[in-house]
This record gives structure tokens, C-alpha cells and sequence, in this order.
């Protein structure tokens, strides 16, 4: 009997599969095996985990994801600044002098950087200003990357 | 008139997401006005069909009081993208924060056409319109009483048994705390009711909110949450004209989500009072029966679902869900061919090939017992595919 359904079911599944090679707008959580201590966390890999996951909700609507997304950038911008200290300390100053001079430059460059962006976006989370936080966050990520690209084993 | 209004808004959100491009809006720098929605095509194969000729809704969401007593029905085949959505959500910077709008319509308000088809006409219905402002919310959204994270990823529209998933008028108050939220609201009142006849009728003068209260405990391991809700079921009268019958009643409920692994997670709620009729699993129970000399009972439910998320893979996951609700009904003054339990069970495999795509197969089976012991059975196979844009 449930083989009435299945022309319906193939009509569908063509039509929806064309929109899937026409947008891949997936993002890639893994960034890499890491170098650095300093720069390893798993927490920020779970608040990661759940940003991802909440595009998967389907019944908040988009101002409660919005608010649900911005509770998880204010854990990940807790961890940040942590990380950013952890990075200043002596234990991983030993492990930076493994690399060379410029390299260790760009890195206390990058998580100063972090560090400002970090304060910036926590005093705009309780403002509700979406689109400074949007941006902010945008920036944070932007840092981020460039970081374990130079950083992280590919 | 409110249908053509309903209308002509819908035209100019498909309009605007067609046209998106020149129409964000950014008249102030701080302003943001972004428009989205998704598209859903749902094909369903009901073993027994519980809709009339092509109209009903029950056989594309399901809807409990309908599964068949006794299962007599012919089995359908459907298609529909009703529960495709168009949402816009607007930021306005007034002082030091920012007032935010919502509103969001899908097609579910069928009406028929002159020669009784629905396929024809698929109707925009809002779903959500609300502003919120710091801890305020006002407009119509979903009740303070549920806890939406504890929600299955399914594909029916209405959910499992055991579930709130009402929207209404509301005012709320939240505040965020370190270990949680908080929530108060006032939200419509409407009370429903069971005649000795059976059929059911609903009152529109109630002159008290209902009154709600929510704790929410939030943390690495999932969410929590216990709400309370005191509502009070007014006959107003109309039964015996005279006698302005009414009772206050109350209930709870325990909701959450709990994280197992990585993705893995435990969604569960639970809930039981006097009150429950109108918001628990779509008015699968009235709120009270009234006598023939206009006396209230108020009727005792208990529901609950829990529902168990696997992740096989990245973006290959299933929900196994199972809900029920049963009712404590006064058999003095309710028939006994009312409704006495209803269960339901769901299983999927849901596949996101990219981020804003799902596809998924998923099957229900519905279970419906009247007091008399009657009982009735739906199979239900249903295929989704949703596109967020």
C-alpha cells in the first residue's frame, strides 16, 4: 500500500535535491589538528557544536534563535578571553619559542586582537543591537580562522 | 476583509523575498530588516484517511480526535506545502537596546474552493506577531507554558501527543540569570467545553487571562524547565443563561532537553491538572464538561512525550518519539463515546544534505480510546523536504 506514495515521494525528492548542489552553504567545524596549546579547546568546539546544531531547530522562531545564538557567542566570548590569557602565560611562551620570531609576533598580534574584539562583543550582547553583534561576531570568526590557518596543522 | 488583508500581506513577503536584494533596508545604520522562510513540501500516505473530500487538515497534520472509530476509512495520498513559512524580523534602536518585531505566516488556513477543493486554495495564516523590547514581550506568539526546546525534530505539523505547541495573545515578562531564565505572562483566555451530548463548544466572553509562571534551569548538560499555569473556565453562561458557572483550576508541567553525547539528546515533557484541555495536545481533551443545569467539572488530564534524537552520522539523524494523554472525565455528565486516551509514536530518518536542506521519511502511528472502550488506530508515512532561504 505504501507504494502509492513513492511517485509523490521521487516528484519530491528530485525537485528538492536540485537545490541541493545549488547552495552548499555548509561550514566546516574542524579547523585542523592543533600546534598550540594555547589555542585548544574542547569547550569552544561545543559552543560551536551548538551553534551549528540550532539551525537543525524548527519551531523558535528566528528572533528566539537569534537570542539562543547570542547566549552561545557570549559563552564562546567567555572562552575567548580565557584562551587569551592561557596564551600569555609561561607555559605557552615556551611552546611559541618553537616557532620563529615574525610568526611569534603574528601571534600575540592575533590574540590581542581576539582579546579587543572579545570585550567589544560582550558589552554589545546586552544591548540586543543585532546588527553590531552580527558583525562583531563576523569578526571574531574572521580571527579565528586566519589564526588556525597559520597556526594548525592543515 | 481580514482574509483579503491576510492576502495582500502575504503578496508583499513573497514579493520581498523574490525581490530581496534592494530591499534590506537601511535607512538607519542600526536599523535591520531581514526577510526569510522555508519552503516545505510534505507527501503523506494516510492507511486510513480521517479528512473529508480533499479538505480536511487532519490528513496533513495530525489531529487526534480524528483517528477513526471504528477504522473504516479508505487510505489517501496527499501532497502539500502548506507548512512552508515567511517569516520578517525588523530591529529598531530605541535608546540603549533595541525594540525587535516578528512576524511569520505559513499556508495552513485552507478554505475550499466553489466545488469544495483545498489543493486550490492554501491560505496564508499568521502564525507569530510580537515585539519585544528588554524583558517584554507582547503579541501573539507560542504560550509561556512550553518549553519548545523540549520539542521533537519530526515531520508532522502538529507534533506528538503529551505536547503544547499553542500560539496566542500574550504579554511576557522574562529576565535572564546566571543559572537560568525566568518567565511571567498573561495570555488569552478562551475555555472549552463538553456538553452531555458530546459536542463541544467554546466560550468567547472569559474575563480573566491566563495566568503563567515559568522557571528555567540551562546549563552544559541540556535545559530544565517547571511552569505553572492558573486559568479560570467560565461557562458564561451558556448553558442556563442565569447561572454564570465557573471554576479556577491549575496545573504543571516539566520540560527539557537533556544533551547525551556530542548530538545526542532526550526531549521530554510531562505535565498534568484541571486546566489542561485547551493547551495540551491540540484541545485533544476540553477543559471541563458542563451539566445540563450549566455546572462545571473541570477535567483532570495527565500527558507527556519524550522523544530520543540519534545522530548516525554529521547530518544523518533520528527522532524516536512517544506521547499519550489521558483524561479523568466526569462520566455523569460526559457521554460514553468521548474520548478517553490518545497515544502516538514517531519515527524518522531526517538527512541535511547541506545546512539549510533536510530531507526525511517518518512514520506515525496514532492511538485513540473512547470511554466505552472503542478504540481507533491511524498509520500515517509521511515524506518531507524543507529548504530555509
Amino acid at each position: 500500500m505504501y507504494l502509492k506514495m513513492l511517485p509523490l515521494v521521487l516528484i519530491t525528492f528530485i525537485t528538492t535535491s536540485s537545490l541541493l548542489f545549488a547552495n552548499d552553504v555548509s561550514e566546516k567545524l574542524e579547523t585542523g589538528k592543533t600546534i598550540l596549546n594555547a589555542i585548544h579547546s574542547d569547550e569552544v568546539k561545543k559552543i560551536m557544536q551548538n551553534l551549528n546544531n540550532l539551525i537543525y531547530e524548527r519551531e523558535y522562531t528566528e528572533l528566539e534563535l537569534k537570542k539562543l545564538s547570542h547566549r552561545q557567542i557570549e559563552l564562546l566570548v567567555e572562552e575567548a578571553t580565557t584562551l587569551t590569557k592561557t596564551a600569555s602565560n609561561q607555559a605557552n611562551i615556551i611552546s611559541l619559542q618553537s616557532l620563529g620570531e615574525e610568526e611569534q609576533l603574528t601571534f600575540t598580534a592575533m590574540t590581542n586582537q581576539l582579546r579587543e574584539i572579545a570585550i567589544e562583543l560582550k558589552s554589545e550582547i546586552g544591548t540586543n543591537h543585532y546588527k553590531e553583534i552580527d558583525a562583531l561576531y563576523i569578526k571574531l570568526q574572521s580571527t579565528c580562522n586566519t589564526c588556525h590557518q597559520l597556526f594548525r596543522e592543515p | 476583509m481580514r482574509s483579503r488583508l491576510v492576502q495582500t500581506i502575504s503578496i508583499i513577503l513573497t514579493l520581498l523575498f523574490f525581490f530581496s536584494p534592494p530591499l534590506k533596508a537601511e535607512h538607519d545604520a542600526r536599523v535591520k530588516l531581514s526577510i526569510g522562510g522555508r519552503l516545505k513540501i510534505d507527501t503523506i500516505y494516510n492507511a486510513s484517511s480521517v479528512g473529508g473530500p480533499r479538505t480536511s487538515k487532519s490528513d496533513l497534520a495530525f489531529s487526534p480526535r480524528s483517528i477513526p472509530i471504528p477504522d473504516t476509512g479508505k487510505n489517501s495520498v496527499d501532497a502539500n506545502l502548506r507548512e512552508s513559512r515567511v517569516w520578517a524580523t525588523l530591529y529598531l534602536p530605541v535608546g540603549d537596546n533595541s525594540l525587535s518585531t516578528y512576524i511569520e505566516f505559513d499556508f495552513f488556513d485552507s478554505k475550499k474552493d466553489a466545488l469544495g477543493r483545498s489543493h486550490v486554495a492554501n491560505e496564508p495564516r499568521l502564525r507569530h506577531l510580537y515585539s519585544s523590547y528588554r524583558n517584554f514581550t507582547i503579541g501573539k506568539t507560542y504560550t509561556t507554558f512550553t518549553n519548545l526546546s523540549s520539542y521533537p525534530e519530526i515531520n508532522d505539523a502538529n507534533g506528538p501527543l503529551g505536547h503544547f505547541l499553542i500560539r496566542q495573545e500574550l504579554i511576557r515578562y522574562n529576565a535572564s540569570l546566571s543559572w537560568g531564565e525566568i518567565f511571567l505572562a498573561l495570555e488569552k483566555a478562551e475555555s472549552t467545553f463538553t456538553s452531555t451530548t458530546g459536542s463541544s463548544f467554546q466560550v468567547n466572553d472569559d474575563q480573566i487571562p491566563d495566568i503563567i509562571g515559568k522557571i528555567k534551569f540551562s546549563g552544559s548538560w541540556g535545559n530544565m524547565s517547571v511552569a505553572g499555569i492558573i486559568r479560570e473556565i467560565n461557562a458564561d453562561g451558556k448553558v442556563i443563561s442565569e447561572d454564570n458557572d465557573k471554576k479556577w483550576g491549575a496545573a504543571l508541567n516539566i520540560a527539557g532537553r537533556l544533551h547525551l553525547s556530542t548530538q545526542d539528546n532526550l526531549r521530554f515533557v510531562l505535565s498534568y491538572g484541571d486546566v489542561l484541555g485547551r493547551y495540551l495536545s491540540f484541545n485533544a481533551f476540553n477543559d471541563a464538561t458542563i451539566s445540563n443545569t450549566g455546572k462545571v467539572n473541570l477535567t483532570e488530564i495527565l500527558g507527556g512525550s519524550i522523544a530520543y534524537q540519534h545522530w548516525w552520522a554529521k547530518s544523518l539523524r533520528s527522532s524516536l518519539v512517544f506521547g499519550a494523554t489521558y483524561a479523568d472525565q466526569d462520566t455523569s455528565t460526559s457521554p460514553a463515546a468521548n474520548n478517553k486516551i490518545f497515544a502516538s509514536s514517531h519515527i524518522n530518518l531526517l538527512w541535511s544534505p547541506i545546512q539549510k536542506m533536510t530531507l526525511g521519511l517518518e512514520w506515525l502511528h496514532g492511538y485513540r480510546e473512547l470511554n466505552n472502550g472503542n478504540d481507533g488506530h491511524l498509520d500515517r508515512l509521511q515524506f518531507s523536504a524543507i529548504y530555509k532561504f
